[in-house]
């Protein structure tokens, strides 16, 4: 029986305080298991999201999101080969998942810096081709051995009630991975994010840092697609770093804040879900209640922003192309 | 039963989806050859995925007096997604002036189909088919095209042509050059706001062949396959949209035949098809020799 059911806003957090305080008695409940493992996410979207947007690499992690779905039906195939049965159900294993996500990064990046570098086609063109290409080929080998659709509107949309333990760990590993990631290099990343050039020139490994990192991400959106979906974990991964950086200028500072921000609105987003459940009667996604309040909250911030930014000086002219 | 190569253009069952779909990417390609040119490949993935919160708020609204079966419904679903396109649109071009672009473009793509998934949630649980026959628009179905949408499609390229036509001298101002233009004090502000009207028109229309998740790719591999072979961008248009056909109707005509071919239940669907032949065109224009400057 979960504890959660016919839970208000408030009493669901008291309880999930009062839980977590006497160290979650009898194993983790669908909804603890919601909140662990989107605060996990956040937390490590908040470091890699960071660095992404200094880094202007944002839309290679939607490209990553999306060729993903290769790497799982081959990682999935591979797996099926060597163990015999595996049931999609409880979540794929961690080592399939580290499978998947070196598969769809390495393609995706090496394709891309191939018809970058050596055909000089723009940086843009050959993103959006590489995972079109390898998007449809995902969903074609999709349709081949499942004979279903519905494997891909599943990784679309995200199914964050399904959640099972083996979820919990990926997240915690994740976290675990990016925290020691960055904790380690966080000199040598911030050097490379701001001055790519000077970084390759003191020969600094660029392109295996580089190379790390994109898996940090496929990794991440592999954990996000089990619980809120490609788009959401973008929405996750922008979303928090876009805001904190109207009034933060440290990229220190950025992380750390971004950090809370995402961290608090998955909390209000899991506890405003059940919130409707239980005084409305209509179950909403998560996911899309947390991908919605991201929007409005940057929206009414920029607004607040401009308005008294606009106050206090009113001679700015902008001129727009 | 076996087809013939003439059937795919007199079947009444095959004709729709084969004309329709080749209709379309013609017009796609030529759209796709601009974008490519003004270097914002990645905003037709926005886009198409902006649509998709139109469509289910449409279909909330639609629903509480309608059921899917209804034509009228889903043409003012697509209306709605058409709107949301074109707010999306606006969005990141107002937020391009403030952060990098590519992060305007992902914040966009991502909340905006979050608010579809918001929507889509609700009417899952309230209306289920109206969900289900939202959701055929995800991932596209040629196979249900009617020669009405055959129709639609074809005064939709016939749109494009006459706006390439009319405007033909001042797009090449706006995508290569603007500041001449406006040295020239030409006004480029019609021209480019039609660009990307007709832009969210042709996604919102792609929709029901291709679906929202590959629209993108029928934009950029055609566009990306000419470039290679040409030096104008008049070579590239005409080249572009030969590409695009071409693949549209080879992704067509390998759907059908594999069926045939392999096995009976074996049933491929036809927009990857066609992104995927694409692909291998704009790859094998990769081989020729020499470089194009970028």
């Amino acid at each position: 029986m979960n504890p959660y059911a016919e839970r208000e806003f408030f009493s669901f957090f008291s309880l999930f305080f009062q839980r977590m305080f006497s160290g979650f008695s009898g194993g983790l409940f669908s909804d603890e298991r919601q909140i662990v493992v989107l605060v996990f996410l956040a937390i490590s979207l908040a470091f890699l999201g960071t660095l992404l947007v200094v880094r202007q690499m944002t839309m290679l992690a939607n490209a990553l999101s999306h060729t993903l779905l290769v790497g799982i039906v081959v990682a999935f195939l591979l797996l099926h080969y060597l163990y015999g049965e595996l049931s999609w159900e409880g979540g794929l294993p961690a080592s399939g998942l580290w499978i998947a996500a070196w598969i769809a990064t390495s393609v995706t990046t090496l394709c891309t810096q191939k018809l970058t570098c050596r055909f000089r086609i723009q940086e843009d063109a050959s993103i959006a081709f590489v995972f079109t290409t390898l998007f449809a080929l995902g969903i074609l080998l999709v349709t081949l051995y499942t004979k279903n659709m519905h494997l891909g509107v599943e990784i679309v949309m995200g199914h964050i009630d399904a959640l099972g333990t083996n979820d919990v760990k990926n997240a915690f590993q994740l976290m675990l991975g990016t925290g020691c990631f960055f904790g380690c290099g966080f000199p040598l990343l911030r050097m490379i994010a701001f001055d790519e050039l000077f970084a390759k020139s003191i020969r600094l490994p660029v392109q295996t840092i580089h190379a790390l990192c994109m898996l940090l991400v496929a990794m991440a959106s592999m954990v996000a697609f089990r619980a809120v979906g490609v788009l959401i974990f973008l929405s996750l991964l922008v979303g928090p770093v876009l805001w904190t950086r109207l009034f933060v200028h440290r990229l220190s500072q950025i992380i750390l804040w971004s950090m809370a921000y995402g961290v608090g609105c998955s909390l209000i987003a899991i506890g405003l879900s059940r919130h409707i459940l239980t005084r409305f009667h209509v179950p909403l996604s998560t996911a899309g209640l947390l991908a919605t309040f991201l929007l409005l909250f940057y929206l009414f911030t920029v607004t607040l922003c401009f308005y008294y930014r606009r106050k206090k000086d009113r001679s700015i002219r902008r001129i727009g192309i | 039963m076996t087809y013939t190569f003439l059937d795919f253009f007199t079947d009444p069952l095959l004709r729709a989806p084969m004309l329709g779909s080749m209709i379309l990417c013609a017009a796609l390609s030529l759209l796709g050859v601009f974008v490519f040119v003004r270097r914002s490949s990645l905003i037709g993935e926005t886009l198409s995925h902006a649509a998709y919160p139109g469509l289910m708020i449409g279909a909330t609204w639609m629903s509480t007096f309608m059921n899917p079966a209804q034509e009228e419904g889903m043409a003012l679903c697509l209306l709605f997604a058409f709107g949301t396109t074109l707010l999306a649109l606006m969005f990141v071009r107002v937020l391009q002036r403030y952060i990098k672009s590519d992060a305007a473009l992902c914040f966009t793509l991502a909340s905006f189909f979050g608010v579809g998934v918001l929507f889509g949630s609700r009417l899952q649980f309230t209306y289920p088919s109206w969900y289900r026959a939202m959701q055929v628009f995800l991932y596209g179905q040629t196979a249900t095209l009617l020669d009405v949408h055959v129709m639609i499609y074809a005064i939709f390229l016939g749109v494009v042509l006459v706006y390439i036509a009319l405007f033909y001298h001042k797009i090449q101002m706006v995508a290569f050059d603007p500041l001449y233009a406006k040295s020239l004090k030409v006004s480029l502000f019609f021209v480019d706001k039609g660009f990307w009207l007709l832009l969210a028109l042709g996604i919102t229309l792609a929709m029901k062949s291709v679906g929202v998740v590959l629209i993108s790719g029928m934009l950029v591999a055609p566009a990306l396959g000419a470039r290679r072979c040409s030096t104008s961008l008049i070579h590239m248009l005409l080249f572009g949209c030969l590409l695009g056909t071409i693949s549209a109707f080879t992704g067509n005509y390998l759907s059908v035949k594999c069926t045939e071919w392999i096995s009976e239940r074996l049933l491929l669907p036809t927009g990857p098809l066609i992104v995927l032949c694409s692909a291998l065109c704009a790859l094998g224009t990769l081989v020729k020799k020499g470089d194009v400057p970028a």
